[in-house]
């Protein structure tokens, strides 16, 4: 099977897991829910760690990130669809209710005081804009994956 | 990327921790990015967005281009 259609298997099977078990998977549980070895499910997550379709374990391929789900636990708590789930940061955490397609709540602290702080998502988009909540980048979109773990 | 109580809190922030690069979003802003980022990143037929796609999504929501261009 070309390389291709290997790597879009395995990643319906990544996100089938995250959907359904609310897991991001290791390589070895994709191997197995695709009956397929090890070391082709490795080749193929080392093409998608090549190609920045997710973030690795620092020197692994295992997915640290497939983002916007991060296997946590992180500074950034999201509620949705039944489950909790960890962001990477605050643009992956407003991304996971966008991505379920469901509303969430996104619990953090503000960066400068560490008061906690919680925004609702809903299912559209839509935000509770009574709030003078902002985010910040803090690196800019080109230079985001010349150290990812920085960013 | 970080949230903060408000906009003050991210500049003194800023200050304080002197990022390589700085843009404040609105979180209303930040909520439409990711969204448009993310809501389709578990469906089959996903993959990345080209540079081009990227950037109009920037434009779209109005974003600074001096900041947000990738080329």
């Amino acid at each position: 099977m070309p390389a291709a259609e290997v790597d879009r298997e395995v990643r319906i099977a990544i996100a089938r897991s995250i959907k359904a078990r609310g897991r991001i998977p290791t390589i070895a549980a994709v191997a197995s829910d695709l009956g397929k070895d090890v070391a082709s499910v490795d080749a193929s997550f080392a093409r998608m760690i090549e190609g920045h379709v997710f973030v690795p374990r620092k020197d692994s391929h295992e997915i640290y990130a497939y983002d916007p789900f991060c296997v946590g636990p992180t500074d950034f708590f999201v509620s949705s669809a039944g489950r909790v789930w960890f962001g990477i940061c605050a643009w992956d955490a407003l991304g996971i209710p966008a991505a379920l397609g469901e509303a969430g709540i996104i619990e953090t602290h503000c960066a400068d005081c560490n008061e906690s702080l919680v925004v609702e998502v809903d299912a559209d988009g839509g935000t509770d804009v009574q709030t003078w909540t902002v985010m910040q980048v803090g690196v800019r979109p080109r230079d985001f994956w010349k150290d990812i773990y920085f960013t | 990327m970080l949230l903060f109580r408000s906009e003050e809190h991210a500049e003194r922030w800023r200050e304080r921790t002197k990022p390589p690069a700085s843009a404040i979003l609105k979180i209303e802003e930040a909520t439409a990015l990711a969204r448009a980022w993310y809501k389709d990143k578990l469906d089959p037929d996903w993959r990345r967005f080209t540079t081009e796609e990227a950037e109009t999504i920037f434009d779209d929501l109005g974003l600074d281009p001096e900041f947000w261009q990738l080329g």
